[in-house]
C-alpha cells in the first residue's frame, strides 16, 4: 500500500459513564473521557456525593442522560395532571411513583434509592426492581414534581410517565387474592389429613367417643372454609356456566365438591363412616396450586398499551406569541403547536417550518429519519429531531390516521369469548358423560338396593371429578410460559399458550421485524473509490459522533490519517473536513448543495464529495436478521406465510424463495391494509392467524389477529398492545418457539390419557359399590400428583428436544 | 386419654395463628417485591455515615481518604 506505515488508528476511549466509544475530546480534570457533557455531568455528581461504587456494581450498559429541554416538562405543573400522577399528598409531603424502563441492575437500585444525597428534601425513594418502578416521598417545599422529572431524566433515568396514568393501581389484587385462599387450603388440607391418620391406622374406629367427636367436629370446621371461601371460584364458574348452558370443566369440578362435602358430613353425622374430608381438601388445594402455577406475569411489559401511552401528555401550543400547554385530547384543527426536539407529534399536521427531520422507528420500525419539508402533511407519531418546529394541526388527535386504528371494531371486543380452551373442548364431552354413569348407576343399583344405589351415584361424582384433568392445562401452560420467558417470548397468558399450539397461519412484518436496525448494510453507488478516497472518507467519518458517520467509519476498512486540518459538523446535514489538503463533505443533498429532480431526497442517503467532486451516494440498507431465511423456510413446511411490508416491493425476488412460491408477499401496505388483511384471511378460513409485527403501524393487525406479536429490541421499549412480546434476537428461533408449543398439546394428550386410566380403575370401584375412603385417599393425590410431575417433567423434556433454554 | 383432645386444639389454634400471620404478610405487601430487598441488602451500609456527615454540613468529605 501507498500508506505510510505511520497511521496507526488513534486510541479509542471509552465513555467513563455509559462505556461508549468515543474520541476522547471530553475529558474531565482526572483526564477520564466522556463521551458526551450529560455523561460527564452525571459523573461529576456521583463522584461529589462518593457514589462511584455504580460503577463497580453495574452491569449492562448504562443509558445515557438525555439532554434536557426543560420546556417539554412545563405540563407537569398542570394541576390536574399533578392530582393523576402524586399518589398520595398532604400539608407535609407527596408521594409519588413512576416507571423506569432504564433500570436493569442491581446500581440502579444502588444510586437511585440514594436520590436523597443529591437533593435533600427527598425523604425516601425506593425501588421495586421487577416492576422498575421507583416510589418518591418529598418533604414540603421541597423540589417540585417537575424538577423532580427533569432530575431523573438527568441521571439517564427517564420516567414513563404515560405508562403511570394508565395503570393507576399497583399489585392485582386477583393474584392477592389467590394467595390466600391456597393458605387456606393448605392449612386445612395438612390439619384435616393429619387429624384422618388414626382412621386409616386403627381397624376398628377410635375406642373413644370423645377424641372420635373432636377429630370429627375439627375436620368438618376445617373443611367449610375451605368449600366456601377457597372453593367459591369453582362453584361461582360451575353456576355461571350452568345458567349460560355451557358444559365447562368446572361443573363436575364443583359437583364432585359438594357431593364429597355432603356425603362426608352425612357419613360422620350418621357414624357410618369417616367421610373424605382429606380428599376434598387435597383437591382444592392442588386445583388452586395449578390455577397459582399458570399465573406467571410479567409486571415489566405491559400488554395492553394503546396510543394514549405512547404520544405525549401535553403539548405547546401557540397563541399568537403566547405558548401555553395544552392535553392533547384539546387539540383542535386549526391550532398552531411547537413541537420540540424528542417530542411525539401528537396530530396529524401541516409543517409550517422550513424543514424538519422525523424519526418514524415507532410507527414503521424504520430507524431512519425522513426529511419533511414546509407544507407537507405530518402524520402524528413521529418524533422530531432537531431544533423545535411549529406545524398547523388538521385533525383532532382521535380522528388521526394512526389513532383511527384505534377506534376499529378489533379493538373493543375481546377476542377470547370465541376461543374455547383445550380443557373446556374435553369438558363438553366429559361432563355429560360422568353425569351419565353416575344416572346410570343410580338406575342399576335401585331395585335391589336403594342405599347403595345412592351411594355409588355419589361415589361417581367424586371420583369422577376430574381434579387430574383439570390440572394438566394449567401445570403444562404454566411451565410452558416460563420456560418462553426464559427465552425471551413473553406470553401473556395461559390461554395464548394454548392458541400458539393451534397456529395454521403466520403473517410477518418486514422493518423491524424480518430485519433490525442495529447491523444495517451500506451500499455505495457512484464511481468506485480509491483506497485513498475511502481514507479520506473514514478520517472525516471518524471524528463525528452521529450514528450514521460511526457505521461509515466502521464499514470502511482503510487506515485513517491522523491529522484532520479543519473539521466541522453541520447539525442535522453531515461533515465538512479538511484531510491533507482535501476537501470532504460528507452528508445530506442539503449540505451539498444539490439540487434538480435526479436527487433522491430520502434521508437515510449520505452523498460524498471531494474537492467539489460528487463521488456518489451511500444508501443504508436494513440487514436480515442472522438465520432468518432457514427459519422462514422451517416454518414454511407447517404453516401458510405471508409478508406485509409497508415499504416498496424491491425486495420482493429476494423475499419470495424464502417464504416460497405459496406464500403471500405484500407491499406498500398502510396500517388499515394490514389490518383488513389479517381479517380477510379469518374470513377465508384460517383459524388461527398469528401477526408478528414491531411498530404501530402492525397495531391494528396485531389486535386483529389471533395471537398477536410484537417484536421489541430491548426489553422495556415502546410495543403496541398484543398476547406475546419478543425480543428482536429471538425472531431467528421462531421455528424451536412454534414447534415447542406444537410439543405442548401432546404433553396434555399424555396426562389426559393418564387422568382418564385414573378414572377408570376409580369408577371401576364406585359403580361396583367398593369405593371406601381409602381407595379415595390413595386415588385422588396420587393420580393430581402424577399429573403434576408429568406436566413439569414432559414440558422441560420437549423445550430441551426442541434446543429451548 | 382426654389430654389428646386438649392438644390437638391447642395445635388447631397456634397453626391457625400462623395462617392468621401469613395472610396479614400477603395483605400487607411483604410479598409485593420479592426481589429488591435482595439486592438492597448487599449494598455497603454507607446511608448511615452519609446521614450523619450531612448533619454535620461543615465537613461532608472527611470520609473520604
Amino acid at each position: 500500500m501507498q500508506f505510510k506505515t505511520t497511521y496507526t488508528s488513534a486510541p479509542v476511549h471509552s465513555c467513563t459513564h455509559c462505556g461508549d466509544s468515543c474520541d476522547g475530546s471530553i475529558l474531565n480534570a482526572q483526564k477520564q473521557a466522556f463521551c458526551c457533557q450529560g455523561c460527564e455531568s452525571v459523573y461529576q455528581l456521583l463522584a461529589e456525593n462518593n457514589m462511584c461504587d455504580f460503577y463497580r456494581m453495574q452491569e449492562g450498559s448504562i443509558s445515557k442522560p438525555g439532554s434536557i429541554d426543560e420546556a417539554r416538562f412545563n405540563h407537569l405543573n398542570d394541576i390536574d395532571l399533578q392530582r393523576n400522577l402524586i399518589d398520595y399528598e398532604d400539608e407535609q409531603q407527596y408521594r409519588v411513583s413512576f416507571r423506569l424502563p432504564q433500570i436493569h441492575c442491581t446500581a440502579c437500585v444502588y444510586l437511585l434509592e440514594q436520590l436523597y444525597r443529591f437533593e435533600s428534601s427527598i425523604s425516601e425513594s425506593k425501588i421495586d426492581f421487577s416492576r422498575k418502578e421507583i416510589s418518591i416521598t418529598v418533604r414540603k417545599p421541597g423540589i417540585s414534581l417537575k424538577s423532580l422529572v427533569i432530575m431523573l431524566h438527568e441521571l439517564g433515568y427517564g420516567p414513563d410517565l404515560n405508562h403511570k396514568l394508565g395503570h393507576k393501581q399497583a399489585i392485582d389484587p386477583e393474584k392477592k387474592q389467590l394467595i390466600r385462599k391456597l393458605a387456606v387450603a393448605g392449612f386445612a388440607f395438612g390439619n384435616v389429613m393429619l387429624l384422618s391418620f388414626p382412621e386409616y391406622l386403627s381397624t376398628g374406629g377410635l375406642d373413644e367417643p370423645m377424641v372420635q367427636a373432636t377429630i370429627h367436629t375439627l375436620s368438618i370446621l376445617l373443611s367449610i372454609p375451605v368449600l366456601a371461601y377457597s372453593g367459591l371460584g369453582y362453584l361461582q364458574s360451575a353456576w355461571t356456566g350452568l345458567k349460560k348452558g355451557i358444559l365447562n370443566i368446572d361443573i363436575p369440578i364443583a359437583l364432585g365438591m359438594v357431593v364429597l362435602f355432603g356425603r362426608s358430613v352425612f357419613e360422620i353425622i350418621t357414624g357410618i363412616g369417616y367421610g373424605y374430608l382429606d380428599s376434598l381438601t387435597g383437591l382444592i388445594f392442588f386445583l388452586l396450586l395449578g390455577r397459582f402455577f399458570q399465573q406467571k406475569t410479567y409486571d415489566e411489559f405491559s400488554f395492553e398499551r394503546d396510543f394514549r401511552s405512547f404520544f405525549p401528555l401535553g403539548i405547546t401550543r401557540l397563541r399568537g406569541s403566547q405558548e401555553e400547554e395544552v392535553a392533547i385530547d384539546k387539540l383542535e384543527p386549526g391550532d398552531r403547536i411547537l413541537v420540540r426536539n424528542e417530542e411525539v407529534i401528537p396530530a396529524d399536521a401541516i409543517l409550517i417550518a422550513n424543514r424538519c427531520l422525523i424519526d418514524y422507528s415507532f410507527v414503521t420500525g424504520e430507524s431512519h429519519p425522513q426529511e419533511r419539508f414546509r407544507g407537507d402533511v405530518i402524520y402524528a407519531g413521529g418524533k422530531i429531531m432537531g431544533a423545535a418546529v411549529q406545524m398547523e394541526v388538521i385533525k383532532k388527535v382521535s380522528q388521526g390516521y394512526l389513532t383511527k386504528l384505534w377506534n376499529h371494531e378489533s379493538f373493543s371486543k375481546k377476542h377470547d369469548d370465541r376461543f374455547k380452551t383445550i380443557t373446556d373442548r374435553i369438558a363438553q364431552y366429559f361432563t355429560p358423560a360422568v353425569i351419565a354413569l353416575a344416572i346410570g348407576g343410580l338406575v342399576y343399583w335401585f331395585p335391589s338396593s336403594p342405599q347403595t344405589a345412592f351411594q355409588v351415584f355419589a361415589a361417581v361424582l367424586i371420583i369422577a371429578c376430574p381434579c387430574a384433568l383439570a390440572l394438566s392445562a394449567p401445570f403444562t401452560f404454566g411451565n410452558a410460559i416460563r420456560i418462553l420467558g426464559r427465552n425471551k417470548f413473553f406470553v401473556k397468558n395461559s390461554v395464548v399458550v394454548d392458541k400458539l399450539s393451534q397456529v395454521d397461519e403466520i403473517v410477518f412484518d418486514k422493518t423491524g421485524t424480518l430485519t433490525t436496525a442495529e447491523n444495517n448494510k451500506l451500499d455505495f453507488s457512484g464511481i468506485s473509490l480509491t483506497a485513498y478516497e475511502r481514507s479520506l472518507i473514514k478520517t472525516a467519518c471518524r471524528n463525528s459522533t452521529h450514528p450514521l458517520s460511526r457505521q461509515i467509519a466502521n464499514a470502511f476498512d482503510e487506515a485513517p490519517f491522523e491529522e484532520v486540518q479543519l473539521f466541522d459538523e453541520v447539525k442535522g446535514k453531515g461533515i465538512v473536513a479538511i484531510i491533507e489538503k482535501h476537501i470532504v463533505k460528507v452528508g445530506s443533498a442539503a449540505l451539498l448543495d444539490l439540487a434538480g429532480s435526479a436527487l433522491n431526497t430520502e434521508a437515510s442517503l449520505v452523498y460524498v464529495q471531494i474537492d467539489g467532486v460528487l463521488l456518489g451516494h451511500i444508501r443504508f440498507i436494513n440487514a436480515y436478521r442472522p438465520h432468518i431465511a432457514d427459519s422462514i423456510q422451517s416454518m414454511g413446511q407447517h404453516y401458510r406465510l405471508s409478508l406485509l411490508s409497508g415499504d416498496g416491493d424491491q425486495e420482493a425476488s429476494v423475499l419470495q424463495p424464502i417464504f416460497g412460491e405459496k406464500a403471500d408477499l405484500h407491499f406498500r401496505q398502510s396500517p388499515s391494509d394490514k389490518l383488513d388483511y389479517i381479517s380477510a384471511r379469518q374470513k377465508a378460513g384460517a383459524q388461527m392467524v398469528m401477526m408478528v409485527g414491531d411498530g404501530l403501524n402492525d397495531a391494528g393487525a396485531l389486535q386483529q389477529a389471533s395471537i398477536g406479536v410484537a417484536v421489541s429490541e430491548q426489553a422495556g421499549q415502546f410495543t403496541p398492545a398484543s398476547d406475546v412480546i419478543m425480543e428482536g434476537q429471538v425472531v431467528p428461533t421462531m421455528h424451536h418457539i412454534l414447534a415447542f408449543a406444537r410439543d405442548s398439546r401432546k404433553v396434555i394428550f399424555a396426562n389426559l390419557s393418564l387422568s382418564l386410566l385414573y378414572n377408570t380403575v376409580g369408577l371401576s370401584f364406585a359403580l361396583t359399590g367398593a369405593l371406601t375412603p381409602v381407595v379415595s385417599a390413595i386415588l385422588m393425590p396420587v393420580s393430581s400428583i402424577s399429573v403434576v410431575l408429568s406436566a413439569t417433567v414432559l414440558t422441560n423434556y420437549f423445550a430441551r428436544k426442541n434446543q429451548l433454554k | 386419654m382426654a389430654i389428646i383432645v386438649v392438644l390437638i386444639c391447642v395445635s388447631v389454634v397456634v397453626a391457625s395463628l400462623f395462617l392468621w400471620a401469613f395472610i396479614w404478610s400477603v395483605k400487607s405487601g411483604q410479598y409485593d417485591d420479592t426481589y429488591t430487598p435482595s439486592v438492597r441488602m448487599l449494598f455497603e451500609d454507607q446511608q448511615v455515615a452519609a446521614s450523619t456527615t450531612s448533619t454535620t454540613e461543615s465537613t461532608p468529605k472527611q470520609n473520604h481518604k
